[in-house]
């Protein structure tokens, strides 16, 4: 709770920036107050405040989910000032909007009642929205923005009917009586199907898995990168951390059949994205598709028998991308403000031109394909362990997605080694905090890959 | 011990890095040499009948089960020997082709044999299948970046394939690791495991999956070919040389120990495609122009024959399969080095645009003639010795299997010698007047590899001696005997 106060005070605080025109010192003023918050993720604080009638509970699985939210949104930050360098007028205002939305990420991440769940689905899309638009005289990021707010709204409107329906069948939106209700069985069965049934589908839609994926490639493509690189990873994570949070601490004794519905939509999430991805000549809507694989392969985390190995599974696979996720959009944002370009010929001789960016890209790229002593090796090996004991068919169906999506990330790897810069090669230039970013995402790329209990240590 | 060896060649892969220009090779082979120096000064510590010398546990990730345990026994031994000596030959043999970015081209052959090293001394699951990975990096590295034409499209094609298979691979151990009543990774709590019924077909059909990809059996050979004629000469020796023989490796330590009550009744089949493979792979080999490609079939050929030896599970075959995977590493760097001799001289690998090469070059055609006569399995050389245990424990195992394997030493013999004919007698053409005989360095590394082709088929028992206790109590293992 102190953290959102903290976020949330600080995104008042960068409007008010915005308004005395201090826009240079608007992202330091971010960080900072990320800083505060992060702290407050390792503190078991919260405790203390017991009176927000069960509205949140900051447990251990909600500060650890909290932590690498607002750490995933400080790399971001660090990358926006130079993103933004041009924008003179309003940066201070995008960044506040960054920390509403992730105050919005950390309540659904923590809530326990189903209205606080759907509140912080809004909060944390709304100023989504505006961002994705945010580019506003570039027909693309209208367009993405538009179908985020359009598609958003419907599957708002969806899971809040869900929640009725929830509501209907036992009375209660929240968790722990909705939790007791079924265990007693003392629920209205047609009504709670269709209620999960529906909340299932919204949120399957937040985090953009198939078939719900449609408005991902479009709004990824054509929102500003930077906040491509948000939506990526803060959304997916506090998307994830409630859907996990609902329906495997909630309705697990609800029976086993959502989760055959989970593991096709898995299956269909893997396939779909990963063939699309193969065809895709824009990089940056290659990434969407590998945004929407990942989704695939994290739901399988929902499939635990042991919710204990589902959540340390979540976490790592989630640090992991989230990692590499931004290590790879750093890279794709200087290629991108430098080259004014965004397909995969635009990598191309980038080994000579900048072989650091090079070698940290290469390394994002082994991470996001799963290749041993990165973390997202280590991240696949817990969730295929985790689905292995009961769904291995789904399992063998991530291996073979895995393999093929090698085709794609080795595209890059192929295109920024093997072949010949074909415009006049210039040197990338490194801007400093581009390089701290890379260095620590890099450094947690192989320190995870080597160590992976460390991130699980850390919180429980 | 087993840990200063096994990085060694990372730090010196590391260092590599740093070292521009044409120092680069020297560095590297120096590298190479202590490395052999160190592997050597092992062996003479090594005790052939313990079971697993220089030992190290170290727990690494508790909560999984995962330690870092490395051991050597006669097996891992003799890999590690194969792999040590033939690095060192590998880069030696490179010292008269200049490379854009050489330092990294040397580098990535000494990270590989840190891979190398590592699969053959892990005796914890997940660290095996981390250092089988790590391999893959470098090798694909080499062959992509130096490579000949097509080489980004092929050696993709030969990534994704050989990763595909090592994940399933992961899987089975995973899956053992699940019934492992202690929930560890190691070697020996894999061998405990409590595996039934299907799980049983399971964990032996993904091992071998991934490991038939690797070696390969048919019909998991499709990238073999043409990966190995595109890569550069250096790149195709390790895979064929040395990377293929992990597969070999890991049948024997890992598959057929983990699943023995499996192996009864499927591996039969699986030497019946072992089988297919050795004629069908010779039948190919005799239709090709290309010589790279001739010698890649002729490897499919000779492993199939190792991996029926291996499915045959008795001792002669399995002793033959230890002793042919170091003659075979042996004689196919010395086969495509004389590829790469050929095609730096004529740019041509089309054998029927060759012809006359043994009278302007008769040093060459010396050398060229013991190594193929140690591939083509004629007595006193290294081939026949394990080609003849091989067949022996096919024998054993099935006599009518054992005969259609045996063709497989006549059909070698017509495509070897086919090549021979081809290229070194006749008319010197056009082409092959100007063939200049060996140098010295190219002396030096043909020397080394035709007195390991004679000496190992004279005095075979240097290998048996190494192996005899490992390879029989791994075996013991294999058919579910357990003492």
């Amino acid at each position: 709770m102190i953290a959102i106060i903290i976020l949330v005070f600080f995104g008042v605080l960068l409007l008010f920036a915005g308004v005395l025109n201090m826009h240079k010192s608007a992202m330091p003023i971010g960080v900072l107050g990320l800083a505060f918050a992060l702290i407050f993720c390792f503190q078991d604080i919260d405790t203390l405040f017991l009176g927000y009638k069960n509205m949140f509970l900051f447990t251990e699985y909600a500060r650890a989910f909290s932590a690498l939210l607002i750490f995933s949104t400080i790399l971001v930050f660090l990358l926006g000032s130079y993103f933004l360098s041009e924008d003179n007028n309003y940066k201070a205002d995008k960044f506040a909007l960054m920390l509403f939305s992730l105050s919005g990420a950390i309540t659904m991440v923590s809530s326990q009642n189903l209205l606080m769940l759907f509140l912080g689905v809004e909060i944390l899309s709304i100023p989504l929205y505006i961002l994705a638009a945010s580019q506003k005289d570039d027909l693309h990021s209208n367009e993405a923005g538009m179908k985020y707010f359009l598609m958003g709204a419907f599957a708002t409107g969806i899971m809040l009917f869900g929640m009725a329906l929830i509501y209907g069948a036992t009375g209660s939106t929240e968790i722990n009586i909705i939790w007791t209700k079924m265990l007693n069985g003392s629920f209205n069965t047609n009504l709670m199907i269709l209620g999960t049934f529906m909340l299932m589908i919204a949120l399957l839609f937040k985090v953009g898995a198939a078939p719900f994926h449609f408005w991902s490639p479009d709004v990824y493509d054509g929102s500003p990168t930077l906040f491509t690189a948000f939506m990526s990873t803060v959304v997916k994570t506090a998307g994830f951390a409630a859907f996990f949070n609902l329906f495997v601490f909630c309705f697990q004794n609800i029976g086993s059949d959502w989760k055959i519905v989970i593991a096709v939509v898995s299956a269909m999430t893997m396939f779909i994205a990963n063939i699309t991805a193969i065809y895709q000549s824009s990089f940056k809507r290659m990434m969407a598709y590998s945004s929407i694989s990942h989704a695939g392969y994290l739901l399988m985390a929902l499939l635990c028998t042991n919710a204990q190995q589902g959540q340390s599974a979540l976490l790592l696979y989630l640090t992991a991308y989230c990692v590499a996720s931004i290590a790879v959009f750093a890279i794709f944002i200087l290629v991108q403000k430098q080259t004014q370009r965004s397909d995969f010929d635009a990598f191309n001789g980038l080994g000579k031109r900048n072989p650091l960016l090079a070698v940290v890209m290469t390394l994002g790229m082994l991470s996001l394909a799963g290749i041993p002593l990165t973390a997202g090796f280590f991240g696949k090996y817990y969730l295929f362990t985790v689905a292995f004991a009961q769904y291995k068919p789904l399992v063998i169906i991530a291996i073979l997605n895995s393999a093929i999506s090698i085709y794609y990330y080795f595209r890059v790897i192929i295109n920024m080694w093997f072949k010949e810069s074909d415009h006049h090669a210039f040197e990338l230039t490194n801007v400093p905090l581009y390089t701290l970013v890379l260095s620590i995402t890099s450094i947690a790329i192989i320190a995870i890959g080597i160590f992976p209990s460390l991130v699980i240590e850390l919180f429980w | 011990m087993a840990i200063i060896l096994l990085f060694l060649p990372l730090v010196f892969a590391l260092m590599q890095f740093f070292i521009k220009g044409d120092i680069a090779k020297k560095t590297a082979l120096v590298s190479s040499l202590i490395i052999l120096g160190m592997n050597i000064f092992l062996l003479t510590q090594f005790d052939a009948n313990s079971k697993f010398n220089f030992f190290n546990h170290t727990p690494w990730i508790h909560d999984l089960g995962i330690s870092f345990d490395l051991g050597i026994d006669g097996l891992s031994m003799l890999m590690l020997l194969l792999t040590n000596v033939l690095i060192p030959i590998i880069i030696y043999s490179s010292f008269r082709t200049d490379r854009k970015d050489s330092h990294v081209f040397y580098a990535m052959i000494l990270m590989m044999q840190f891979g190398l090293n590592g699969v053959f001394m892990a005796l914890d699951g997940i660290l095996f299948y981390m250092f089988w990975e790590i391999t893959l990096i470098p090798i694909w590295l080499i062959c992509a970046t130096w490579g000949g034409e097509d080489r980004i499209k092929i050696t993709l094609k030969f990534f994704i394939y050989t990763f595909f298979g090592s994940l399933f691979m992961l899987l089975a151990l995973i899956y053992t690791f699940m019934q492992t009543p202690d929930h560890s990774f190691a070697l020996q709590s894999l061998y405990n495991a409590n595996l039934s019924g299907t799980g049983l077909y399971f964990v032996y059909g993904s091992l071998f999956l991934g490991f038939a990809i690797k070696m390969p059996i048919f019909p998991f050979h499709t990238w073999q070919p043409d990966t190995y004629t595109t890569s550069p000469t250096q790149g195709t020796m390790l895979l064929s040389g040395i990377m293929l023989k992990m597969g070999i490796y890991g049948v024997m330590r890992w598959m057929l120990p983990l699943a023995p009550e499996a192996s009864s009744t499927v591996a039969p089949w699986m030497m019946l495609l072992s089988i297919i493979g050795i004629v069908y792979a010779s039948f190919i080999a005799i239709t090709q122009k290309d010589i790279k490609r001739i010698f890649a079939y002729s490897s499919i050929a000779h492993v199939g024959m190792i991996a029926a030896g291996l499915f045959a599970l008795n001792i002669d075959g399995w002793q033959g399969a230890s002793f042919q995977m170091i003659a075979h590493g042996i004689n196919i760097v010395g086969l495509f080095f004389i590829a790469y001799i050929i095609e730096d001289r004529m740019k041509t690998r089309d054998i029927t645009t060759l012809g006359g090469i043994a009278k302007v070059a008769p040093k060459f055609a010396v050398f060229f003639m013991i190594v193929m006569l140690g591939s083509m399995a004629v007595p006193l050389t290294n081939g026949f010795v394990g080609e003849f245990l091989l067949l022996k424990g096919i024998y054993n195992a099935n006599m009518w299997m054992c005969i259609v394997a045996g063709t497989s030493i006549i059909f070698c013999a017509v495509y070897m010698l086919r090549v021979y004919q081809l290229t070194m007698f006749g008319e010197t053409n056009h082409i092959t007047e100007k063939f200049e005989d060996l140098n010295t360095q190219e002396i030096i590394v043909l020397s080394i590899i035709s007195i390991l082709v004679i000496v190992l088929g004279f005095f075979p028992n240097i290998i048996f001696e190494l192996t005899n206790s490992s390879v029989f109590n791994t075996l013991q293992i294999a058919l579910g005997i357990t003492s």
